[in-house]
Order: C-alpha cells, then sequence, then structure tokens
C-alpha cells in the first residue's frame, strides 16, 4: 500500500466550489499527471483519495489535506509539480509526503482546527473589540440554534465546551481554535450565529469571512523516509 | 466589479460556482490589450450553457488571437438575479467580472425559442438598454447566432445584428471588423452598413415589414438599398480545415455534460421532413478518423474528464463508424475513460460496441420512431421500421437490456388517433417481446411523447400546430391506452409547445409578447418549474397577440414568410416537393444513396451525396 498526502490551500474565488466538486477537481488533475491511483474493486470502481475534513462552502483553506493510494511508490516531488502545473487559480499545493502505513485515515485523526473569522466592524457596535471577545467568551454558556440531523428539527444547544480557544487577532478578525473532526465537531457558523446573537448588531452571516488555517491531528502520520 | 460585494451576493446564493469563473482552461488575458472585449452569452443557467459544444468551439478560436477577448456570460439563477437586481450589481463576465454595458460586443447564441426571455433578461441585468434602436454608441453591440436565428424576426427589436450559418469563421471576422471600424471612429450605424452585404450578416433595422389586411406579411421594404434581398447563410465546407478544441473549459460543478466531446460530422441526410437541423446543417461535412481520435486523446490529457462522447445528428451516420468505434474503444479502455455515443443506429455492429462499453451499467436503450404508424413515419419521412424496432428489442433483451425508452412527437400532419393506437401497440409490442423471451425480471418501457412544433425552413413549415385542446386529448387519449404494466408515459406540457411554436415561426411582432412577458417576470421558461402560462397569457393580452395566429394557422403556399429574408440555402422548392410527397406518404431516401436535389450542392461539395449509389 502506497499513501500519500498532499498539502494544499483554496484561496480567493475557487472558495465557492463545493467539497463534493472539489474532490472532482483532484480526482480529474491527478488523472492528468498520471500518477497510478490505486482504484476501488467492484463494478464501478472509484479511485481511492478523500480529504481531511471536509471545507464549507465559502471558506478558505491554508493547509487542508487530500489523501490518496497510489498501486506503485510515486515521486512525490515530480507529482507535486505536476499537480501543481495542472490546478486552476486559486489552489495551490505546497507539500506532498508518504503517509505511514500502520496509521489510520487522516480524516478519522482529526481532532481540531485552527481558524480566522474576519468580521465586519458594526458587530462590536462600538465596543472595544477585545473587550467584546472576552465578555462574548465569559458567558456562561454560549447558545445557539442547530438543525439537528435524525429530524431536522432547529434545537439549542450549547456550544461553549468545543471552542477551545477565541481570541482578537486582528482589528476585524478572531483567532478560533474549535473541535473538528468525526469525534466532535464545531461549525465556524454556529460561533458566528453565537457572535451575531451575542452583538445584536444588524449583522448579516454573509459579511463574515472564515479561513481553516491548520488541522490538528489527534498523531503522527507522516512518513519520514 | 467590488470583491466584498461580489462575496457578499456569492455567499447567499445556491450554486455560487455558477458566477466565480476560474475553471480549469479559461482564457486569462489583460482586457486592455484586447482590440476588442466580446461576451458570448448562453441565455440559460450555467449547467445548461457550459454542456453546449458550440460555446467551447468559438471560445477556443476567438481566444486564438490576442486581439480578441471572449468571456462568457449566463442566465443567473432566480435567486441571484433578485440579488443582483436589489443590491444593485449589473450582470458580468466569469473572466474578468466586467458588466456586460461595459463590453464592446455582447453575442447570444440562441439554441431554443424558449430561452429568449434570458436574452432580454440578461441584457437588462447587464445594464443595456433592451432596444436596439433606442441603445447608445457607447452602449455594446447586440448580436446573436445559432439555429434560432434562421428565423430571427421574433428578437429583431433586441438585437443588431444576427449572424447567421457556422460561426468559426464569421464570428471572428464580424468582430475583427467591428475593432476596425472602432479604431477609425466610425458610428455603429456606419458600421452596420459597411458589413450589410457580408454573408450570414442579417441587420434587421435595414428591413422594414409590411402587412396585409390578415395579419400575414405583404413585403419586406428595404431601408438600406446595400442590404441584400436575402441573407446567405455562412458555410464552411471542410470542417477538417477549422480548428476544434482540445482544451476545453472544465466547470468545477457537475453540468449535464461533464465530459470530453468531438464532433464527428455536422449536418445530416436522412431528410426528415419535421427536422430543423436535418435541413439548416446541410450537407453533411466529416472529420478524418485519425483527426477525431488525436482531438479526443488531447482533450482527455487536457480535461482529465472521464467520459468521452462523440458529437454529431447522427452517430452511425459516420461512413467510417466501425473503424472509429473501434478505435475509440481501445482507446479509452485503456485510460480508464468511459465511452457514451449517443444516437446510435441500432444494427448488430453498434449491439457489440454498446455491448462492450455498457457491460456491467446498461443505461437504457433509446428508440424514436417518431410516429406510431408506418403510414405516418412515411409521411415525416423516418426511415425506421417496427421490424427495425423489434428486431433490435429482441437483441437487446437477449443481451439484458431492462429498459427501453421510444420518443414519438404527436400533432403531426394528417395525424389520426390510428397513430396514436400505433404508439400504444409498440410499447405493448414490447413488453410482449420481453415476456416471450421467458427471461423475467424487471422491465420497462418509457413512451415519451413530444408535441409537434412546425419549424422554420422545413418541408413542414406551413403546417399548423394542434390547438392546445387537441394537444391535451391526444394527451388523454394515449394516457388511457398505455395503462399497461411496464410501460411509463411521459409528455411534454402543451402550453410549453405552443409557445415555442410561436417564436419558432414567429414575425416581428412577437418582439412585443417577448418584451411583455419578460416584463411580467417569465424567464428560464425552458425549465417546467419556471414556466408560468398566466403570465404568458397575460403578456399575449398586453402585447395584443392572437398567438392562434402563429401556432394553429396554416400557411398558405404563397405566403411571405418571416424567415424568408433568410437562405438556408436548401431550395424552398425542394421543402414544397417534400411536403407534396408527406401528403402523399411518399418517403424520400438518404440521399447518401443518390441525390435528392435538395440545392445545397449549389453552394458548396456535397461530399456525402450519392456515396452508396
Amino acid at each position: 500500500m502506497n499513501r500519500y498526502a498532499m498539502e494544499f490551500s483554496k484561496t480567493g474565488m475557487i472558495r465557492y466550489t463545493s467539497h463534493l466538486d472539489m474532490l472532482r477537481l483532484f480526482k480529474r488533475t491527478l488523472r492528468k499527471t498520471g500518477v497510478p491511483l490505486a482504484y476501488s474493486q467492484g463494478f464501478n470502481p472509484h479511485p481511492k483519495l478523500g480529504f481531511a475534513q471536509p471545507l464549507s462552502l465559502g471558506y478558505e483553506a491554508k493547509s487542508d489535506y487530500i489523501e490518496f493510494e497510489t498501486v506503485t511508490p510515486v515521486d512525490t516531488s515530480e507529482l507535486l509539480t505536476k499537480t501543481a502545473a495542472a490546478m486552476p487559480e486559486g489552489i495551490t499545493v505546497s507539500r506532498c509526503v508518504p503517509v505511514l502505513d500502520n496509521v489510520k485515515s487522516l480524516a478519522a485523526m482529526v481532532v481540531s482546527a485552527e481558524y480566522t473569522i474576519t468580521v465586519p466592524e458594526a458587530l462590536y457596535s462600538g465596543r472595544d473589540p477585545g473587550e467584546f471577545t472576552t465578555a462574548f467568551l465569559a458567558q456562561d454558556e454560549i447558545v445557539v440554534k442547530k438543525r439537528r440531523k435524525k429530524d431536522k428539527k432547529l434545537v439549542e444547544t450549547d456550544i461553549k465546551g468545543k471552542i477551545e480557544a477565541l481570541k482578537l487577532s486582528g482589528d476585524r478578525s478572531l483567532y478560533l481554535r474549535a473541535h473538528c473532526g468525526s469525534a466532535s465537531n464545531l461549525s465556524p457558523d454556529l460561533v458566528i450565529d453565537a457572535l451575531i446573537r451575542f452583538s445584536d448588531a444588524d449583522v448579516k452571516k454573509y459579511d463574515f469571512d472564515v479561513s481553516r488555517d491548520r488541522l490538528i491531528f489527534s498523531g503522527e502520520w507522516e512518513d519520514d523516509f | 466589479m467590488e470583491k466584498d460585494k461580489l462575496n457578499s451576493l456569492l455567499r447567499q446564493v445556491e450554486k455560487p460556482a455558477r458566477y466565480t469563473g476560474g475553471e480549469l482552461n479559461i482564457a486569462v488575458k489583460d482586457p486592455e490589450k484586447a482590440r476588442i472585449r466580446f461576451a458570448f452569452g448562453f441565455p440559460d443557467l450555467y449547467e445548461i450553457g457550459m454542456s453546449y459544444m458550440g460555446l467551447q468551439i468559438l471560445y477556443h478560436i476567438l481566444n486564438k488571437t490576442d486581439d480578441i477577448y471572449c468571456e462568457r456570460v449566463f442566465s443567473p439563477a432566480p435567486d441571484m438575479a433578485e440579488l443582483m437586481r436589489k443590491e444593485d450589481v449589473p450582470l458580468f463576465t466569469l473572466e474578468t467580472k466586467t458588466a456586460l454595458r461595459d463590453m464592446d460586443v455582447v453575442g447570444f447564441t440562441l439554441q431554443y425559442e424558449m430561452s429568449f426571455t434570458g436574452i432580454l433578461d440578461m441584457l437588462d441585468l447587464g445594464g443595456i438598454t433592451l432596444f436596439a434602436k433606442e441603445r447608445g454608441e457607447d452602449e455594446p453591440l447586440v448580436i446573436a447566432g445559432g439555429p434560432c436565428a434562421y428565423n430571427p424576426e421574433p428578437l429583431a427589436d433586441f438585437i443588431d445584428v444576427f449572424l447567421i450559418g457556422d460561426g468559426e469563421e464569421s464570428l471572428p471576422d464580424f468582430l475583427l471588423k467591428y475593432a476596425g471600424a472602432r479604431e477609425k471612429g466610425m458610428t455603429k450605424a456606419e458600421f452596420l452598413r459597411s458589413v450589410a452585404a457580408d454573408t450570414g450578416v442579417y441587420v434587421p433595422a435595414f428591413y422594414e415589414p409590411e402587412y396585409n389586411e390578415d395579419g400575414t406579411i405583404k413585403s419586406y421594404r428595404k431601408l438600406y438599398d446595400k442590404a441584400p434581398d436575402k441573407v446567405e447563410r455562412c458555410l464552411i465546407d471542410d470542417i477538417e480545415n477549422v480548428d476544434f478544441p482540445t482544451d476545453l473549459i472544465v466547470p468545477f460543478i457537475e453540468t449535464v455534460h461533464d465530459r470530453a466531446v468531438v464532433e464527428t460530422f455536422r449536418g445530416c441526410t436522412r431528410g426528415c421532413r419535421f427536422c430543423q437541423a436535418g435541413m439548416i446543417y446541410r450537407p453533411v461535412r466529416e472529420r478524418k478518423p485519425e483527426t477525431i481520435r488525436e482531438l479526443a486523446e488531447k482533450q482527455i490529457m487536457s480535461t482529465g474528464h472521464e467520459e468521452l462522447s462523440l458529437l454529431s445528428l447522427s452517430t452511425s451516420d459516420y461512413s467510417r463508424f466501425e473503424e472509429l468505434a473501434t478505435g475509440l474503444m481501445e482507446e479509452c479502455m485503456e485510460k480508464n475513460v468511459s465511452l457514451s455515443l449517443p444516437s446510435l443506429r441500432l444494427d448488430s455492429f453498434s449491439f457489440n460496441v454498446l455491448n462492450e462499453i455498457q457491460k456491467y451499467k446498461k443505461s437504457g436503450l433509446t428508440f424514436a420512431p417518431e410516429a406510431g404508424t408506418q403510414r405516418l413515419r412515411d409521411v415525416i419521412n423516418k426511415g425506421i421500421t417496427e421490424e427495425d424496432i423489434y428486431g433490435a428489442v429482441r437483441q437487446a433483451i437477449e443481451l439484458g437490456w431492462r429498459q427501453i425508452k421510444l420518443y414519438f412527437m404527436i400533432g403531426l400532419p394528417t395525424e389520426t388517433d390510428e397513430d396514436l393506437d400505433g404508439i400504444a401497440e409498440i410499447a405493448s409490442n414490447i413488453v410482449r417481446l420481453h415476456r416471450e423471451s421467458g427471461r423475467g425480471g424487471r422491465f420497462n418501457v418509457t413512451v415519451s411523447v413530444s408535441n409537434f412544433v412546425p419549424k422554420a425552413h422545413t418541408p413542414f413549415q406551413w403546417e399548423s400546430q394542434d390547438t392546445a385542446a387537441e394537444f391535451r386529448r391526444k394527451h388523454d387519449y394515449l394516457r388511457t391506452r398505455l395503462k399497461m404494466k411496464n410501460v411509463t408515459f411521459n409528455y411534454h406540457d402543451d402550453e410549453v409547445s405552443r409557445c415555442e411554436a410561436i417564436f419558432a415561426r414567429g414575425d416581428r411582432r412577437c418582439g412585443k409578447l417577448l418584451y411583455e412577458a419578460f416584463k411580467e417576470g417569465c424567464r428560464l421558461d425552458g425549465w417546467a418549474e419556471h414556466f408560468d402560462p398566466e403570465k404568458w397569457a397575460k403578456a399575449a393580452e398586453k402585447a395584443g397577440i392572437d398567438t392562434d395566429f402563429y401556432t394553429c394557422r396554416k400557411r398558405s403556399a404563397d405566403e411571405v414568410l418571416p424567415w424568408d429574408i433568410i437562405d438556408c440555402s436548401v431550395l424552398r422548392s425542394y421543402f414544397e416537393k417534400e411536403r407534396e410527397k408527406a401528403y402523399g406518404e411518399e418517403t424520400t431516401r438518404d440521399c447518401r444513396y443518390g441525390c435528392t436535389g435538395c440545392g445545397i450542392n449549389r453552394r458548396t461539395k456535397c461530399a456525402m451525396g450519392g456515396i452508396y449509389e
């Protein structure tokens, strides 16, 4: 088994390309490079590749990963060059590294993520941004309405426990570190909802900008050799 | 356009990637360096427009020269259009996000009549004055082409110039001429006069229709004496000589057809009497098999597509089809690409091919008998017999196909209820063939019925369309007849077909109807969920248009037809002769077996004419 992971960023207009369409993009691009992708068995074989973590439509990413398997070992630097050349504007591949044989999939190892949330100035309604952020975090609970998967009902839920850190990182930007992955996940969208609710200012969700800056894994997976 | 504003809009709409551009293989240029900036407009959603090969062909050819920058623009979906109006954001090109009103030329491809309201919507959203005669010198020139330009009159009020026929040579020529004219300081009117006599150029402003008391056209008065009496279509004699794209734009989102496509030939020799494409794209012009294979290979390399398809009016009519199909199958197998061959004639060779390429996933088999009885098929000159169908179905069942699709048209000239009974009979016979095969299992026959829309430049251009009531009666009749096990019956909405018929043969007065429909909010009328017959009825009332005049009225042979101004290079006398033969239930052979005298060889070499004689 030859496992590899490629690190990439997604910025600019291409952020409006959805998770599934990104998967198709990588599939097509890797095919173009001629890399011998491993295919699943069966009547409808498809290449074995997947993102470490889906990214919401409209978010940018600074350091996401896609994992894939090949039938024979590949020259990672050559593959990186070819992939970089074949990608449309907005996708920059920065590294291609082998993945250890004996670890779970990258997707199963993601535990948290770091984000930059760019907020509209009006959010603070004239208050000091630092003080606003501190007060926001100081709430006993941070309740938002979330649509439950099983019955699609809106239910109130407390997200405070899933926020690992939230602090000012610029005049109009916040640093957020939150649970991410299959075990426990917090979408920055919900944090934005909570911020809007807390602020009472007339700001809209679409005035916010989100970038996922880093994925944090539960263990080492890079094969150094 | 402001980036923040665009981002804010994109965060609020469905499928924002429809509006972002930036796909693989787009043309990236400095707009300042181009002599002319052209917006290629497709008046429907991105997913539809990006599946249209003509766009890819012209985009590629236009952008080869640094003098022209061709960008794309599509109809925004209703959610985006509403936001754009609310936020005062003009419709923009995908490549550089330039407002349409700031382009030099905006061109629309006219693929189907029900997209016409989209043109008005796009002009309006793009900040361009709707009516050509009110448009200022500083506004873009608005042009149009494509099959529906063969009856340009319903759009004449809104379009400055129609380019008729093959566009690969005429469109870049025209754009460069306009660039030159503007560099010389010519006005739009001066420029239009300078190109009025060019092949394929129709300038509606140079003609004024005069009407008889009964509403029919009396004559066309020329307002500029050098404008031609008839506009001859542009025709490329040998398509091997025009460039075909291998660097297709690859959309991010899924489109209707997400695949590599090579056009194998243009035109058709079969001569079905209802078919406009079969007339206006004559003669058949083929690409060489080596060229096709090379193009396919390069496209797959450059796009990473996983599917390859061939484009023509009838795949297996390609003169060296077996050689081509065999070669492509090997190639695709090797590259892990699936091959899709639409509209195959189901002879034994095609079956072997289909069986090979659909080994595991057998899609439905499709037949288009178009009419239910041999008599009516002879009337429309559709050369398919029931034995052809049953023979193919028997074989298909043996090979494991479980889904048969049948396409028919109703409302054809001379049709009676007996012909409708024939449709039911074919369906029930196919079900019986499956039962008798003893193969059991699930089996389904889908009967899809569309409503006949008489088209300009066909032998049936003088015919009446059925009334709405008659269509409905026939639908009901068929629904009862087709109530059988394993048969699914679908039919097209008769209101849409009537609307289509108005514009298919409409005159200049229909522009008013289009304008009123646009004002009522009619958009994306080709989509069942958006088409609103009540709005159209209101629009017709406001425009003072008697729709029956255009739909269910038989034209007399000596009537001046709105599209007589366009010469499609097939003789009018041929259409008349074909119409007489239709009434006599007499067929006309495929002209590969001998010339049938349509007249196209007066203009160009007819390479396939009589090759099997």
